[in-house]
Protein backbone atom coordinates (compact mmCIF):
# COMPACT_ATOMS: atom_id res chain seq x y z
CA UNK A 1 0.00 0.00 0.00
CA UNK A 2 1.64 3.28 -1.14
CA UNK A 3 1.18 6.14 1.25
CA UNK A 4 0.23 9.28 0.81
CA UNK A 5 2.82 12.21 0.36
CA UNK A 6 3.37 15.40 -0.79
CA UNK A 7 5.53 13.89 -3.58
CA UNK A 8 3.01 11.35 -4.74
CA UNK A 9 0.27 14.35 -4.89
CA UNK A 10 2.50 16.38 -6.74
CA UNK A 11 3.72 13.30 -9.16
CA UNK A 12 -0.22 12.99 -9.42
CA UNK A 13 -0.39 16.75 -10.47
CA UNK A 14 2.16 17.03 -12.78
CA UNK A 15 0.46 13.89 -14.82
CA UNK A 16 -3.00 15.87 -14.65
CA UNK A 17 -0.98 18.68 -16.37
CA UNK A 18 0.35 16.54 -18.91
CA UNK A 19 -2.25 14.35 -20.21
CA UNK A 20 -4.69 17.88 -20.01
CA UNK A 21 -1.68 19.11 -22.19
CA UNK A 22 -2.30 16.32 -24.60
CA UNK A 23 -6.09 16.81 -24.86
CA UNK A 24 -6.19 20.09 -26.31
CA UNK A 25 -9.59 21.75 -26.59
CA UNK A 26 -10.65 21.95 -30.81
CA UNK A 27 -10.73 25.11 -32.21
CA UNK A 28 -13.80 24.88 -33.49
CA UNK A 29 -15.30 25.25 -29.95
CA UNK A 30 -14.22 28.93 -30.23
CA UNK A 31 -15.18 29.50 -33.64
CA UNK A 32 -18.63 28.42 -33.18
CA UNK A 33 -18.83 30.43 -29.89
CA UNK A 34 -17.86 33.45 -31.85
CA UNK A 35 -20.07 33.21 -34.39
CA UNK A 36 -22.58 32.72 -32.33
CA UNK A 37 -22.15 35.69 -30.46
CA UNK A 38 -21.97 37.76 -33.60
CA UNK A 39 -24.77 36.24 -34.45
CA UNK A 40 -26.59 37.53 -31.38
CA UNK A 41 -24.91 40.66 -31.54
CA UNK A 42 -26.37 41.24 -35.35
CA UNK A 43 -29.64 40.32 -33.71
CA UNK A 44 -29.67 42.62 -30.94
CA UNK A 45 -28.51 45.28 -33.46
CA UNK A 46 -31.44 44.47 -35.76
CA UNK A 47 -33.97 44.84 -33.11
CA UNK A 48 -32.87 47.88 -31.67
CA UNK A 49 -33.17 49.00 -35.14
CA UNK A 50 -36.42 47.99 -35.39
CA UNK A 51 -37.55 49.11 -31.91
CA UNK A 52 -36.11 52.66 -33.11
CA UNK A 53 -38.29 52.80 -36.42
CA UNK A 54 -41.55 51.23 -34.67
CA UNK A 55 -40.79 54.05 -31.95
CA UNK A 56 -40.09 56.48 -34.47
CA UNK A 57 -43.42 55.73 -36.64
CA UNK A 58 -45.45 55.21 -33.71
CA UNK A 59 -44.51 59.11 -32.07
CA UNK A 60 -45.38 60.28 -35.84
CA UNK A 61 -48.46 58.50 -35.69
CA UNK A 62 -49.26 60.40 -32.10
CA UNK A 63 -48.43 63.30 -32.90
CA UNK A 64 -50.57 63.37 -36.13
CA UNK A 65 -53.37 61.75 -33.98
CA UNK A 66 -53.00 64.39 -31.49
CA UNK A 67 -52.82 67.45 -33.94
CA UNK A 68 -56.27 65.99 -35.66
CA UNK A 69 -58.07 65.81 -32.57
CA UNK A 70 -56.66 69.27 -31.91
CA UNK A 71 -58.06 70.18 -34.91
CA UNK A 72 -60.98 68.42 -34.83
CA UNK A 73 -61.69 69.64 -30.71
CA UNK A 74 -61.26 73.44 -32.13
CA UNK A 75 -63.68 73.16 -35.09
CA UNK A 76 -66.41 71.66 -32.77
CA UNK A 77 -65.81 74.34 -30.04
CA UNK A 78 -69.12 75.78 -28.83
CA UNK A 79 -69.01 79.58 -30.28
CA UNK A 80 -69.36 82.05 -27.23
CA UNK A 81 -71.55 84.62 -29.16
CA UNK A 82 -74.23 86.67 -27.91
CA UNK A 83 -77.01 86.19 -30.13
CA UNK A 84 -78.94 89.87 -30.96
CA UNK A 85 -82.26 89.63 -32.08
CA UNK A 86 -83.27 93.16 -34.29
CA UNK A 87 -86.63 94.38 -34.43
CA UNK A 88 -86.25 96.07 -37.17
CA UNK A 89 -85.82 92.77 -39.25
CA UNK A 90 -88.64 91.01 -37.34
CA UNK A 91 -91.45 89.56 -38.63
CA UNK A 92 -93.93 92.05 -39.68
CA UNK A 93 -96.84 90.10 -37.95
CA UNK A 94 -95.53 89.74 -34.45
CA UNK A 95 -94.42 93.38 -34.74
CA UNK A 96 -98.26 94.31 -35.56
CA UNK A 97 -99.69 92.12 -32.97
CA UNK A 98 -97.39 93.91 -30.27
CA UNK A 99 -98.90 97.27 -31.43
CA UNK A 100 -102.41 95.96 -31.56
CA UNK A 101 -101.51 95.00 -27.84
CA UNK A 102 -99.95 97.97 -26.60
CA UNK A 103 -102.40 100.13 -28.30
CA UNK A 104 -105.47 98.45 -26.30
CA UNK A 105 -103.62 98.41 -23.07
CA UNK A 106 -103.21 102.20 -23.69
CA UNK A 107 -107.12 102.13 -24.49
CA UNK A 108 -107.97 100.89 -20.73
CA UNK A 109 -105.15 103.51 -19.56
CA UNK A 110 -107.21 106.49 -20.10
CA UNK A 111 -110.42 104.64 -19.88
CA UNK A 112 -108.68 104.15 -16.21
CA UNK A 113 -107.64 107.87 -16.45
CA UNK A 114 -111.35 108.87 -16.87
CA UNK A 115 -112.91 107.07 -13.80
CA UNK A 116 -109.93 108.55 -11.95
CA UNK A 117 -110.80 111.76 -12.78
CA UNK A 118 -110.88 113.66 -9.11
CA UNK A 119 -114.21 115.76 -8.76
CA UNK A 120 -113.32 117.33 -5.84
CA UNK A 121 -111.16 116.95 -3.01
CA UNK A 122 -111.37 117.40 1.34
CA UNK A 123 -108.91 117.83 3.65
CA UNK A 124 -109.47 115.61 7.05
CA UNK A 125 -107.56 114.04 10.07
CA UNK A 126 -106.58 110.89 10.71
CA UNK A 127 -107.77 109.97 13.86
CA UNK A 128 -108.17 106.21 13.92
CA UNK A 129 -106.55 103.87 11.98
CA UNK A 130 -107.39 100.54 13.25
CA UNK A 131 -109.35 97.59 11.18
CA UNK A 132 -109.88 100.81 8.25
CA UNK A 133 -109.41 104.71 9.07
CA UNK A 134 -111.38 107.14 10.31
CA UNK A 135 -111.22 110.79 8.94
CA UNK A 136 -112.70 113.64 10.15
CA UNK A 137 -113.22 116.86 8.54
CA UNK A 138 -113.29 120.44 9.72
CA UNK A 139 -117.00 120.68 9.61
CA UNK A 140 -116.98 117.40 12.20
CA UNK A 141 -118.21 115.26 9.78
CA UNK A 142 -116.57 111.68 9.72
CA UNK A 143 -115.55 109.94 6.90
CA UNK A 144 -115.52 105.73 8.11
CA UNK A 145 -113.17 104.26 5.29
CA UNK A 146 -113.35 100.32 5.43
CA UNK A 147 -110.30 97.91 5.52
CA UNK A 148 -110.95 96.67 2.56
CA UNK A 149 -111.10 100.21 0.49
CA UNK A 150 -107.76 101.16 2.34
CA UNK A 151 -106.14 97.73 0.64
CA UNK A 152 -108.13 97.69 -2.55
CA UNK A 153 -106.40 101.38 -2.56
CA UNK A 154 -103.04 100.57 -1.84
CA UNK A 155 -103.04 98.18 -4.54
CA UNK A 156 -103.86 101.14 -6.70
CA UNK A 157 -100.83 103.12 -5.04
CA UNK A 158 -103.89 105.59 -4.76
CA UNK A 159 -102.96 105.78 -0.33
CA UNK A 160 -99.86 106.88 1.17
CA UNK A 161 -99.19 104.09 3.12
CA UNK A 162 -97.05 106.66 5.08
CA UNK A 163 -99.11 108.08 6.88
CA UNK A 164 -99.37 108.54 11.02
CA UNK A 165 -102.15 109.66 13.23
CA UNK A 166 -103.26 112.79 13.21
CA UNK A 167 -101.65 113.52 9.93
CA UNK A 168 -103.17 115.85 7.52
CA UNK A 169 -105.00 114.25 4.59
CA UNK A 170 -106.42 115.25 1.66
CA UNK A 171 -109.59 112.80 0.35
CA UNK A 172 -110.07 113.16 -3.58
CA UNK A 173 -113.59 111.71 -4.40
CA UNK A 174 -114.95 111.39 -8.12
CA UNK A 175 -118.02 113.00 -9.31
CA UNK A 176 -120.35 110.44 -7.12
CA UNK A 177 -118.40 110.88 -4.27
CA UNK A 178 -116.86 107.63 -3.90
CA UNK A 179 -113.32 108.16 -2.28
CA UNK A 180 -110.41 107.86 -4.83
CA UNK A 181 -107.45 108.09 -3.03
CA UNK A 182 -106.10 108.98 0.16
CA UNK A 183 -102.76 111.24 0.24
CA UNK A 184 -100.94 113.27 2.83
CA UNK A 185 -101.92 116.60 2.81
CA UNK A 186 -99.35 119.26 2.25
CA UNK A 187 -100.86 121.98 4.53
CA UNK A 188 -101.69 121.44 8.24
CA UNK A 189 -105.49 121.46 8.85
CA UNK A 190 -106.93 124.35 11.01
CA UNK A 191 -110.77 124.42 11.88
CA UNK B 1 12.60 50.00 -7.80
CA UNK B 2 9.79 47.84 -5.73
CA UNK B 3 7.87 50.48 -5.26
CA UNK B 4 7.98 50.81 -9.25
CA UNK B 5 7.47 46.95 -10.20
CA UNK B 6 4.42 46.84 -7.75
CA UNK B 7 2.69 50.27 -9.53
CA UNK B 8 3.64 48.21 -13.06
CA UNK B 9 2.12 45.22 -11.52
CA UNK B 10 -1.19 46.97 -10.29
CA UNK B 11 -1.17 48.80 -14.10
CA UNK B 12 -0.65 45.84 -15.90
CA UNK B 13 -1.52 42.81 -13.59
CA UNK B 14 -4.56 40.33 -16.02
CA UNK B 15 -8.08 40.93 -14.95
CA UNK B 16 -9.22 38.21 -12.91
CA UNK B 17 -12.29 36.03 -14.59
CA UNK B 18 -14.61 37.57 -12.22
CA UNK B 19 -13.73 41.10 -13.34
CA UNK B 20 -13.95 39.82 -16.75
CA UNK B 21 -17.37 38.23 -16.66
CA UNK B 22 -18.88 41.22 -14.59
CA UNK B 23 -17.87 43.53 -17.52
CA UNK B 24 -18.57 40.76 -20.35
CA UNK B 25 -21.94 40.55 -18.32
CA UNK B 26 -22.17 44.35 -18.28
CA UNK B 27 -21.27 45.40 -22.13
CA UNK B 28 -21.66 41.91 -23.93
CA UNK B 29 -17.99 42.97 -25.87
CA UNK B 30 -16.65 40.09 -27.79
CA UNK B 31 -13.07 40.32 -26.62
CA UNK B 32 -13.94 39.93 -22.89
CA UNK B 33 -15.68 36.67 -23.85
CA UNK B 34 -12.96 35.66 -25.98
CA UNK B 35 -10.27 36.50 -22.81
CA UNK B 36 -12.62 33.66 -20.75
CA UNK B 37 -12.10 31.50 -23.45
CA UNK B 38 -8.86 31.34 -23.29
CA UNK B 39 -8.56 31.42 -19.29
CA UNK B 40 -10.98 28.40 -18.42
CA UNK B 41 -11.89 26.88 -22.10
CA UNK B 42 -8.91 24.50 -22.46
CA UNK B 43 -9.44 23.90 -18.28
CA UNK B 44 -12.89 22.94 -19.09
CA UNK B 45 -12.84 20.91 -22.35
CA UNK B 46 -10.23 18.37 -20.18
CA UNK B 47 -12.91 18.55 -17.10
CA UNK B 48 -15.66 17.13 -19.59
CA UNK B 49 -13.57 15.23 -21.67
CA UNK B 50 -12.03 13.33 -18.76
CA UNK B 51 -16.19 12.27 -17.61
CA UNK B 52 -17.38 11.83 -21.43
CA UNK B 53 -15.90 11.51 -24.93
CA UNK B 54 -14.58 14.03 -27.04
CA UNK B 55 -17.45 13.97 -29.53
CA UNK B 56 -19.93 14.73 -26.22
CA UNK B 57 -17.14 17.10 -24.76
CA UNK B 58 -17.03 18.85 -27.67
CA UNK B 59 -20.70 19.25 -27.76
CA UNK B 60 -20.98 19.93 -23.80
CA UNK B 61 -18.42 22.52 -24.22
CA UNK B 62 -20.20 24.72 -26.91
CA UNK B 63 -23.25 24.56 -25.59
CA UNK B 64 -21.57 25.64 -21.96
CA UNK B 65 -20.18 28.42 -23.55
CA UNK B 66 -23.57 29.49 -25.54
CA UNK B 67 -25.01 29.58 -22.41
CA UNK B 68 -22.21 31.53 -20.64
CA UNK B 69 -23.25 34.02 -23.37
CA UNK B 70 -26.96 33.64 -23.44
CA UNK B 71 -27.34 33.73 -19.54
CA UNK B 72 -24.50 36.32 -19.00
CA UNK B 73 -27.01 38.60 -16.97
CA UNK B 74 -27.53 35.69 -14.42
CA UNK B 75 -23.73 35.91 -13.33
CA UNK B 76 -23.16 37.58 -10.15
CA UNK B 77 -20.01 38.69 -8.43
CA UNK B 78 -20.34 36.75 -5.70
CA UNK B 79 -18.88 33.26 -6.67
CA UNK B 80 -15.89 32.16 -8.82
CA UNK B 81 -16.92 32.11 -12.63
CA UNK B 82 -14.81 29.64 -13.26
CA UNK B 83 -16.73 27.04 -10.58
CA UNK B 84 -19.87 28.97 -12.68
CA UNK B 85 -18.65 27.92 -15.58
CA UNK B 86 -17.96 23.96 -14.50
CA UNK B 87 -21.30 23.38 -13.03
CA UNK B 88 -23.07 24.73 -15.90
CA UNK B 89 -21.00 22.08 -18.00
CA UNK B 90 -21.61 19.62 -15.90
CA UNK B 91 -25.26 19.94 -14.98
CA UNK B 92 -25.70 19.69 -19.17
CA UNK B 93 -23.19 16.26 -18.89
CA UNK B 94 -25.06 14.94 -16.42
CA UNK B 95 -28.85 16.14 -18.53
CA UNK B 96 -27.03 14.42 -21.13
CA UNK B 97 -26.52 11.39 -19.55
CA UNK B 98 -30.13 11.29 -18.16
CA UNK B 99 -31.82 11.71 -21.38
CA UNK B 100 -29.72 9.04 -22.77
CA UNK B 101 -30.71 6.87 -19.88
CA UNK B 102 -27.60 5.71 -19.09
CA UNK B 103 -26.52 5.03 -15.64
CA UNK B 104 -23.82 6.81 -13.96
CA UNK B 105 -22.63 3.77 -12.98
CA UNK B 106 -22.04 2.23 -16.83
CA UNK B 107 -20.06 5.48 -17.59
CA UNK B 108 -17.99 5.21 -14.61
CA UNK B 109 -14.92 3.42 -16.86
CA UNK B 110 -14.73 5.06 -20.31
CA UNK B 111 -12.03 3.50 -23.10
CA UNK B 112 -9.18 5.19 -23.35
CA UNK B 113 -8.65 5.62 -26.79
CA UNK B 114 -6.21 8.19 -27.39
CA UNK B 115 -3.81 6.26 -24.48
CA UNK B 116 -2.35 3.68 -26.38
CA UNK B 117 -0.58 6.40 -29.20
CA UNK B 118 0.96 7.85 -25.55
CA UNK B 119 4.58 7.13 -25.61
CA UNK B 120 5.11 7.78 -22.51
CA UNK B 121 4.40 4.13 -20.43
CA UNK B 122 3.58 6.39 -17.20
CA UNK B 123 1.44 8.91 -18.63
CA UNK B 124 -0.89 6.11 -20.65
CA UNK B 125 -0.90 3.96 -17.02
CA UNK B 126 -1.96 7.67 -15.40
CA UNK B 127 -4.41 7.88 -18.54
CA UNK B 128 -6.04 4.42 -18.15
CA UNK B 129 -6.26 4.33 -14.25
CA UNK B 130 -7.94 7.65 -14.23
CA UNK B 131 -10.50 6.71 -16.57
CA UNK B 132 -10.97 3.58 -14.64
CA UNK B 133 -11.86 5.59 -11.36
CA UNK B 134 -15.62 5.52 -11.02
CA UNK B 135 -17.42 8.61 -12.50
CA UNK B 136 -18.23 10.58 -8.42
CA UNK B 137 -14.72 9.80 -7.56
CA UNK B 138 -13.06 10.64 -11.29
CA UNK B 139 -14.84 14.24 -11.51
CA UNK B 140 -13.65 15.00 -7.70
CA UNK B 141 -10.44 14.84 -8.49
CA UNK B 142 -10.27 16.71 -11.64
CA UNK B 143 -12.58 19.44 -10.00
CA UNK B 144 -9.45 19.19 -7.05
CA UNK B 145 -6.58 18.98 -9.89
CA UNK B 146 -8.24 22.85 -11.41
CA UNK B 147 -7.43 24.25 -8.15
CA UNK B 148 -11.66 24.04 -6.75
CA UNK B 149 -11.16 24.21 -2.97
CA UNK B 150 -13.20 21.16 -1.27
CA UNK B 151 -16.40 23.80 -0.82
CA UNK B 152 -16.63 23.96 -4.66
CA UNK B 153 -16.31 20.96 -5.70
CA UNK B 154 -19.29 20.39 -3.10
CA UNK B 155 -21.30 22.84 -4.74
CA UNK B 156 -20.47 21.73 -8.42
CA UNK B 157 -21.23 18.42 -8.13
CA UNK B 158 -24.03 19.21 -5.77
CA UNK B 159 -22.98 16.78 -2.33
CA UNK B 160 -21.23 17.80 0.75
CA UNK B 161 -17.66 18.15 1.52
CA UNK B 162 -17.45 14.92 3.67
CA UNK B 163 -18.29 13.27 0.37
CA UNK B 164 -16.20 14.47 -1.75
CA UNK B 165 -13.34 13.99 0.50
CA UNK B 166 -14.40 10.38 0.83
CA UNK B 167 -14.19 10.73 -3.01
CA UNK B 168 -10.55 12.18 -3.38
CA UNK B 169 -9.00 10.11 -0.79
CA UNK B 170 -10.54 6.54 -3.06
CA UNK B 171 -9.73 8.20 -6.11
CA UNK B 172 -6.01 8.99 -5.06
CA UNK B 173 -5.43 5.22 -3.52
CA UNK B 174 -6.67 3.80 -6.25
CA UNK B 175 -4.29 5.75 -8.81
CA UNK B 176 -1.42 5.87 -6.31
CA UNK B 177 -1.82 2.07 -6.15
CA UNK B 178 -2.17 1.49 -9.81
CA UNK B 179 0.74 3.47 -10.07
CA UNK B 180 2.74 2.46 -7.43
CA UNK B 181 5.80 0.83 -9.17
CA UNK B 182 6.37 3.74 -11.28
CA UNK B 183 5.64 6.37 -8.26
CA UNK B 184 8.83 7.09 -6.15
CA UNK B 185 7.19 7.03 -2.52
CA UNK B 186 8.03 5.51 1.18
CA UNK B 187 6.95 2.28 1.51
CA UNK B 188 5.28 0.66 5.14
Amino acid sequence: MTKPTSDSEQQLRALYQQRKAQHTAPAGIKRRLLLAHQQQQNNQRHWFKRMTMVSVAAGTLLLLGLSFWQHQSWLNQPMHVAEVELHSLAPQKQSQAISERYAKHYQDYLSQQQILVFHHTKQAVLEHMDDGWQLQTCDHQVVKVSQELVNALAKLNQIDEHLHLGDSVDIAFDESGIILAISASGKFLHC
Amino acid sequence: MSRGLSIKAWFFAPESNEALMQRYSDTGEQLLLEKLYEACGEDLYHFVLTLSDPSLAKDICQQTWLKVMEKKHLYRDSGKFKAWLFTLARNLLIDEYRSRKANLDEIDTLPAAEASMDPDKLLQRFDQALLKLPFAQREAFCLQQEDFSLSDIASITHSNVEAVKSRLRYAKDHLRQQLSGDFETDHD
